[in-house]
């Protein structure tokens, strides 16, 4: 049997829907897409094809009547499985909310659906957004569709495959140390953490309150921009959203690097231990940056170890408040990984958390400091190659810390960008990282670097 | 020592009602050390105004 052929990127789908294109059409091709590939990725948790097409129809009468309502209007996306959407399961793929049905829509399905998309369904996680690949759930955990037998990333799991496998243009991810980085970086695309409260929680599954950020996973620098436009903008019911202007992502999208400042964290990525593939990597993404016209300069970042330190004492503080009744009372409910790595927050005291949050606020301004006299910051977005499933550190406190986590801690965007694959075929990425609601310049650096150096074309074979 | 950091790791367990099963304890203790070394760097001195991060400001409370 021929497989379907991948969605189009979001800027493609609405090109073709300006010209003519059904969204109905669009919505069967994707739907045709995920029920060829579904059984071998898990991608979905829910599939809502029902609601889907019904919704693509009503976008068919809308478009036709001259009522489209953007560009993104009649085109799928999905959600990771701890936003909200209203009359849909939420389950943060545990058996704690197996049965929770969410009343009312997150305040991204909200903005989503203003636009004119259309969810088309949920995505796996990682449990509760902290667990392992091989935690035993009641859903399969998503697979990676360069090799099935390697890691994923998480927590966004489902996010990173679904994209990277052609089922949605956009996928919702959320990132408390990484979640939406790792994955788009294992799985070869897209994925922005933006600045701590750019985006609006509301309606999202927390995990750790003071680092829970939600944001985008996307094929494209571009469709990234184009779902920014979206979502930005003040919410207040996210007592963490930002009253700042929403932000254009999209106007000085192609204006090019030349003359921008990006400082290269050589040091950092030493510290991070990531391996010779992946450094050479970043120093030929270095120099296609600089061939296009920045300034490469070396750059000093704060302690690391002072930035895991503050981020896991956070983290596991607050994951444990929220999950303390549940681990008393059934803890044989999680899965092994999810249990013991919230379990952990019973060993910070207050001082720990207090002290920490103090440090934060240090390294939070060391860190914007540094980006007040350079445009942006490049470092690793991952170690190396994805590894296999079952050489993933799933202990209850890792060993080596994710090379994602500092930029939670010190709240600034950053972007996961594809630059490239090792040498058994997996995907690299690299990390842009900006000034606090520097995101437009981000997706500049990345786009003029994508259109460039032409990974985008190449496509897992499925 | 081991002794001793063993009793704050089960005093720890104890307070906070969370039962470890007999077969992952020694993991779990590990995982405790490991993370008690990490967040002892933060343990130095700070000055009094190093203010903590996430502090709510009243002008921006709901009401």
């Amino acid at each position: 049997m021929t497989l379907p052929p991948p969605v189009p990127s979001l800027a493609e789908a609405a090109a073709q829907l300006e010209a003519g294109l059904s969204p109905v059409a669009l919505m069967e091709a994707a739907l045709a897409r995920i029920a060829a590939l579904e059984p071998r990725l898990h991608a979905f948790i829910t599939l809502a094809a029902e609601t889907a097409l019904a919704a693509a129809r009503e976008a068919e009468r809308a478009i036709k009547a001259g009522r489209r309502q953007g560009p993104l209007h009649g085109i799928p996306y999905a959600l990771k499985d701890i936003y909200d959407a209203a009359d849909l399961p939420t389950t943060a793929h545990s058996r704690l909310l197996e049965h929770n049905i969410a009343l009312r829509n997150s305040d991204a399905a909200d903005r989503l659906e203003a636009a004119g998309m259309i969810l088309l369904g949920k995505l796996s996680t990682h449990e509760f957004a902290r667990g392992g690949p091989t935690d035993s759930l009641p859903w399969p955990n998503a697979r990676n569709p360069w090799n099935l037998q390697r890691f994923a990333g998480g927590s966004s799991s489902g996010s990173g495959v679904a994209v990277a496998s052609g089922m949605v243009g956009l996928a919702m991810g959320s990132d408390t140390g990484g979640s939406i980085r790792l994955p788009a970086a294992y799985c070869g695309v897209v994925g922005l953490k933006p600045t701590y409260g750019r985006l609006s929680r509301f309606g999202v599954v927390p995990l750790s309150f003071s680092m829970d950020h939600t944001g985008p996973l996307t094929r494209t620098v571009e469709d990234c921009a184009l779902a920014m436009q979206v979502l930005a903008g003040h919410d207040p019911r996210d007592p963490a959203s930002a009253p700042v202007p929403p932000g254009d992502y999209l106007s000085m999208l192609r204006s090019g690097v030349k003359g921008l400042r990006i400082g290269l964290a050589r040091r950092f990525d030493e510290e991070s231990l990531i391996d010779a593939v992946q450094a050479k990597a970043i120093g030929e993404a270095a120099r296609l940056l600089a061939d296009l016209g920045a300034e490469i300069v070396d750059i000093e970042l704060p302690s690391r170890k002072l930035m895991d330190a503050c981020l896991q004492v956070i983290l596991l503080a607050e994951g444990f408040a929220i999950h303390r009744e549940d681990l008393r009372a059934r803890p044989e409910a999680y899965g092994r990984v999810t249990r013991e790595r919230l379990m952990m927050g019973a060993f910070v005291t207050g001082s720990d958390y207090v002290q920490a949050q103090r440090w934060r606020r240090h390294l939070a301004d060391e860190m914007q400091k540094l980006l007040m006299r350079h445009d942006a910051i490049l470092c690793s977005g991952l170690t190396g190659e994805a590894p296999f499933v079952a050489e993933v550190d799933e202990g209850p406190f890792r060993k080596h810390h994710p090379i994602t986590g500092p930029f939670n801690a010190t709240g600034q965007p950053a972007l996961a960008v594809p630059i490239g694959f090792g040498p058994q075929g997996m995907p690299l990425s690299m990390q842009l990282v900006g000034a606090n609601f520097g995101e437009a310049t981000l997706l500049r650096i990345a786009h003029a670097y994508e259109a460039a150096a032409g990974w985008i074309s190449v496509r897992p074979s499925l | 020592m081991h002794d001793q950091e063993r009793a704050i790791y089960e005093g720890m367990l104890l307070a906070a009602g969370i039962i470890i099963p007999p077969e992952r304890n020694d993991v779990m203790f590990e995982a405790f050390r490991a993370y008690r070394e990490l967040a002892s760097v933060l343990n130095v001195p700070l000055p009094y105004g190093a203010e903590p991060a996430a502090i709510y400001l009243a002008a921006e409370a709901k009401s």
